[in-house]
């Protein structure tokens, strides 16, 4: 389900746009859940998913996950 | 996307907690409607076929309680997905990628769990020439390999709830 080698910066994105977890999975049309699993690295979310994600912070998909 | 009992994340979050609520009141309760019959067909195998007389009492008592709540939380469950199918929106959601991920790696679990069950058995009965006069009758090993689907089926149906209930928990 997670995967050791991928880091991701959700927090720090969501933290700097002043978004609770609620607040993004409502953007995106997912649970609050699936956001902590992402945050907390538990869960790997897909392509699609990822690019939601970037398109709700307006940044690459880069910057919100990286391989280590 | 806000109603008369919330916004969408208050209802999104109480729909998924009293379906998981649900859920779990359905695993437990399934769990020990069906250990009670295990332990029954068990006292039946050990004490003999005749049995004790409080075996059926407590088959029957013990277990219309367990019973009716695992029939209430899984219908309660249904009416609940119904409900949420009746929102696009919150359906979507609620069927998110990690949801669909939690129920596939769920059923995988609980499919190799159900395996491993059948597969004592079937050793077990290979086994039954060796067993039948050394260790157990050939009625009381009857009755013990009548266990055989109850056991796979709650075992089965308790991982896979378990498995799914916990991957999503926060």
């Amino acid at each position: 389900m997670g995967n050791p080698n991928l880091r991701n910066n959700l927090k720090v994105f969501r933290a700097r746009h002043d978004l609770t977890q609620a607040d993004l999975a409502e953007r995106i049309g997912v649970t609050r859940k699936t956001i902590n699993t992402i945050e907390t690295g538990r869960f790997v979310p897909s392509t699609v998913l990822a690019l939601k994600l970037a398109r709700a912070f307006e940044v690459p998909v880069e910057e919100l996950f990286e391989l280590e | 996307m806000t109603g008369e009992n919330g916004g969408f994340i208050e209802i999104t979050e109480r729909l998924d907690r009293q379906r998981n609520q649900s859920l779990a009141w359905f695993m437990w309760s399934f769990l020990v409607w069906s250990f009670l019959q295990i332990f029954v067909i068990i006292g039946y195998a050990i004490t003999g076929l005749q049995g004790s007389p409080l075996l059926p009492w407590l088959f029957l008592g013990g277990g219309l309680v367990p019973m009716a709540l695992w029939v209430f939380f899984l219908l309660r469950y249904l009416f609940l997905g119904r409900r949420i199918r009746s929102n696009p929106v919150i359906a979507e959601a609620l069927r998110d990628e990690m949801v669909r991920d939690a129920w596939y790696r769920a059923a995988a679990a609980g499919f190799w769990s159900m395996l491993a069950v059948e597969a004592s058995f079937t050793i077990l009965k290979v086994l039954s020439t060796v067993l039948i006069g050394y260790f157990l009758g050939a009625p009381q090993l009857l009755m013990f390999l009548e266990i055989r689907s109850p056991l796979a089926i709650a075992v089965g149906l308790g991982v896979t709830i378990g498995t799914y209930l916990r991957y999503r928990r926060d």
